[in-house]
């Protein structure tokens, strides 16, 4: 008897045996409250049950309707998680990450839909201490946590002394934690968080605080909790720890789900969604003056996008040179966007020059997402020195290419165009420091176009060709000892 | 609705936050504890003199009633209106205070408002020790009635968890609350009969006065604590069984209130 009840159970229930998080078509809405009342009110109307006439509940509809605009969080997110997995959530900023982390963790509850949890507990590392009340002792405070989460006083006890080798607080765990430093409440949390046996692990950007040591060890811990089978859901914005840590990753866009699978395709993707919201509207701020300069168009088949004079530096008409336009192609000269690793990479820039200039060089620089300086290079660095002079008037193209040796990510290019003189430059030698006493900035520009690199399908062995920022030339061999060999 | 079995898990929680507010409200004061002694004390010769002594109030209850004995029925009677009063005056800001635990983890937020009438409770019994100690000083006897205070406390308890439960739960969505409670609670202090014996309310008043249970527990107490008069068991019944009625009705509203908190705070 009992056994055909499970079966009918089993086949009621969508749920896989091995799915420890399953959502169903939740949705998150956020009403903007006029006054905190009216959140009060709005659950009083929702009481009106649906046994009432047409009139009374249409009449209550309008009431709440009135109470506040509806904004969605998150729509009709369906989602399942297989048990031992780690899943990265990705998106842009307001994509909805945090509610969906907060609606699993049990801080929100969803408007609509339906959230199962199949794990026995869950840890939430939302904010590091949030939970901690000041007051009560780092020791107090670990138990109360623990407490919370269900463990027992004997399960409770039994962790005391794995989280304090682990957070490394010393004497301090039995002083009340408004006595501790902002680091050492992060590394009691981590520590009182990863030692309840939790089986689902949900990360926010938590391990973004502490110092480099702890969070590697923070890092190193988690990986070992992936490996002991517990499902771990991490929330980042650095692409290069999702792809490190996750299997799946999540990718949400405008509170919906835009991808769910393979890890590199999601970032790739995230990637395409973030570039489609980097490009400047046309539309937005005044309509540009009519510039002195116009973008040529009868040379070159390669058709220019034009560099507004905004972006440009010095942005006065008055500048000697400046940058009009510029095109991003592949090593086909195909225009595009979107590179693989160890891809060559051809940008075509035009200048035009308003008075006479003598030994200009141009040069692009390229940036990572975060803006952070990563490669410069100007045309006099390749050898020989080469500089260029040129008159008033003169539009010219100039070509560029460099091959993406560099980490999947996202990357921005600007312009920039100098003059050194010719006298510094000595038997066709130039010093660091000369240049850097006599060089002079022409002009430059801010980024001017964004792109983004991932890994290569076609690449031989592993799609990833190295860790770090930038491959570097690399050889391996096994040394022969020529005396014992 | 409320289960009883959640909360009995979270005694761990409920005794710690007890402890620690208990410790809280005397830890760094000389005297420590003994301020819960002290300020009674004080109080009670202070009503002595002023009510019993300056304006001759009696309660024309006991044969050769004393000035101090009004004061001591005084002070029994606000110590039971003071049990309610804490949880009025402290629940409003209860929940409001602490948005880390209703924003950032999941916590039995309910725990909160039990833990600071429970906080208030013990703070009540031990205000009932100097006045033990005064009655048999008074009275030159040991006062044996003091052996009905549970049955005053047990209903008062339920009242002030009912007070703490719906008030902190309505106070996160109207804040108005929090303004109305001082003036509400004046009003309160003076219809609920602590200051008069009941004798004295004119008879079309008395059937608005038989509504309010603080009036029913603090009229009862004094007359049984310090007169040594029995209790009435049908009214200390009802009293107990409403009081039970409203702290669960108080403690189911808080519960389908609760998963709305987050969208207000």
């Amino acid at each position: 008897m009992s056994s055909t009840l499970d079966l009918q159970q089993a086949e009621k229930s969508p749920v896989a045996q091995d799915s420890l998080l399953v959502l169903d078509r939740v949705s998150k809405s956020y009403r903007l409250w006029h006054r905190p009342h009216d959140r009060f009110l709005y659950g009083l109307w929702n009481q009106v049950p649906p046994s009432f006439p047409d009139r009374v509940r249409a009449f209550a509809e309008r009431r709440k309707a009135k109470l506040g605009a509806e904004v969605f969080g998150l729509s009709e997110v369906t989602l399942s998680i297989k048990r031992g997995k780690s899943v990265g959530i990705i998106g842009l900023n307001g994509s909805g990450k945090s509610t969906l982390l907060q609606l699993i963790a049990g801080v929100l509850q969803p408007t609509t839909g339906d959230i199962q949890i199949n794990a026995k507990r869950v840890t939430a590392l939302l904010e590091l201490g949030s939970g901690f009340d000041p007051n009560f002792t780092g020791r107090e405070n670990v138990l109360l946590h623990g407490s919370l989460l269900g463990l027992t006083e004997a399960e409770n006890r039994a962790r005391l002394p794995e989280v304090l080798a682990f957070s490394e607080i010393g004497d301090y765990f039995d002083n009340p934690v408004k006595t501790y430093s902002s680091g050492m409440v992060m590394r009691l949390a981590f520590a009182s968080s990863i030692t309840v046996h939790a089986d689902l692990l949900i990360v926010d950007e938590a391990l973004s605080v502490g110092d480099v040591f702890f969070q590697q060890k923070c890092y190193h811990k988690i990986r070992d909790l992936v490996k002991g089978g517990v499902t771990i859901l991490l929330v980042s914005h650095d692409m290069r720890s999702v792809g490190e840590f996750c299997e799946e990753a999540l990718l949400l866009d405008k509170g919906r789900i835009a991808f769910f699978g393979d890890t590199i395709q999601a970032i790739n993707q995230y990637y395409t969604i973030s570039r489609a919201y980097l490009r400047p509207s046309p539309s937005s701020g005044t309509p540009p003056k009519e510039s002195t300069w116009k973008v040529t168009s009868q040379a070159g088949i390669h058709q220019l996008e034009p560099i507004h004079e905004n972006n440009r530096t010095p942005s006065t008409d008055a500048a000697a040179a400046a940058f009009l336009g510029f095109a991003l192609l592949d090593q086909h000269g195909v225009s595009t966007n979107y590179f693989h690793q160890g891809d060559w990479l051809r940008l075509i820039f035009e200048v035009g020059i308003a008075s006479d200039l003598e030994n200009i060089t141009p040069g692009v620089i390229l940036r990572d997402d975060r803006g952070l300086f990563l490669h410069g290079k100007y045309e006099f660095q390749l050898d020989p020195i080469k500089l260029r002079s040129c008159k008033k008037g003169d539009v010219f193209r100039v070509s560029y290419a460099v091959r993406l040796d560099i980490t999947a990510g996202f990357y921005t290019l600007s312009l920039a165009m100098l003059s050194i003189p010719a006298t510094v430059i000595r038997e066709g030698k130039l010093s660091f420091a000369d240049f850097e006493q006599h060089h002079m900035n022409v002009c430059g520009t801010g980024p001017i176009t964004s792109f983004t690199v991932s890994f290569s399908p076609d690449r031989l062995g592993s799609n990833f060709s190295h860790f770090g920022t930038f491959d570097l030339p690399t050889r391996f061999g096994i040394e022969q000892d020529e005396f014992f060999g | 609705m409320i289960s009883f079995s959640e909360l009995s898990k979270h005694s761990y929680l409920i005794r710690q936050y007890l402890r620690r507010q208990i410790a809280l409200r005397y830890k760094s004061t000389a005297l420590g504890v003994a301020w819960s002694l002290v300020n009674p004390l004080c109080m009670l010769v202070i009503y002595t003199f002023v009510f019993g002594v300056i304006m001759h109030a009696r309660f024309g209850l006991g044969n050769g009633e004393t000035p101090i004995d009004y004061g001591l029925a005084i002070f029994c009677s606000l110590n039971f209106f003071n049990l309610c009063g804490e949880a009025i005056t402290r629940s409003p800001r209860l929940i409001l205070l602490q948005p880390n635990l209703v924003k950032k983890v999941v916590f039995p937020l309910e725990i909160l408002p039990i833990v600071s009438v429970l906080d208030a409770l013990v703070h009540c019994v031990l205000a009932f020790v100097p006045l033990l100690v005064m009655v048999a000083i008074a009275h030159r006897t040991i006062p044996w009635s003091f052996a009905w205070l549970p049955c005053y406390l047990i209903p008062t308890t339920f009242l002030a968890l009912g007070l703490g439960l719906f008030l902190s739960a309505l106070g996160v969505f109207i804040r108005d609350v929090e303004n109305l409670v001082a003036p509400g609670l004046t009003m309160l202090l003076l219809v609920s009969a602590i200051f008069y014996p009941l004798s004295v309310v004119p008879d079309s008043m008395r059937f608005w006065y038989s509504l309010n249970p603080i009036v029913i527990i603090v009229d009862g107490a004094r007359r049984s604590l310090i007169w040594g008069i029995p209790p009435n068991p049908v009214s200390l019944t009802m009293v107990t069984l409403a009081g039970a009625i409203f702290a669960f009705l108080a403690g189911a509203f808080f519960l389908k209130a609760k998963p709305a908190f987050a969208d207000v705070m």
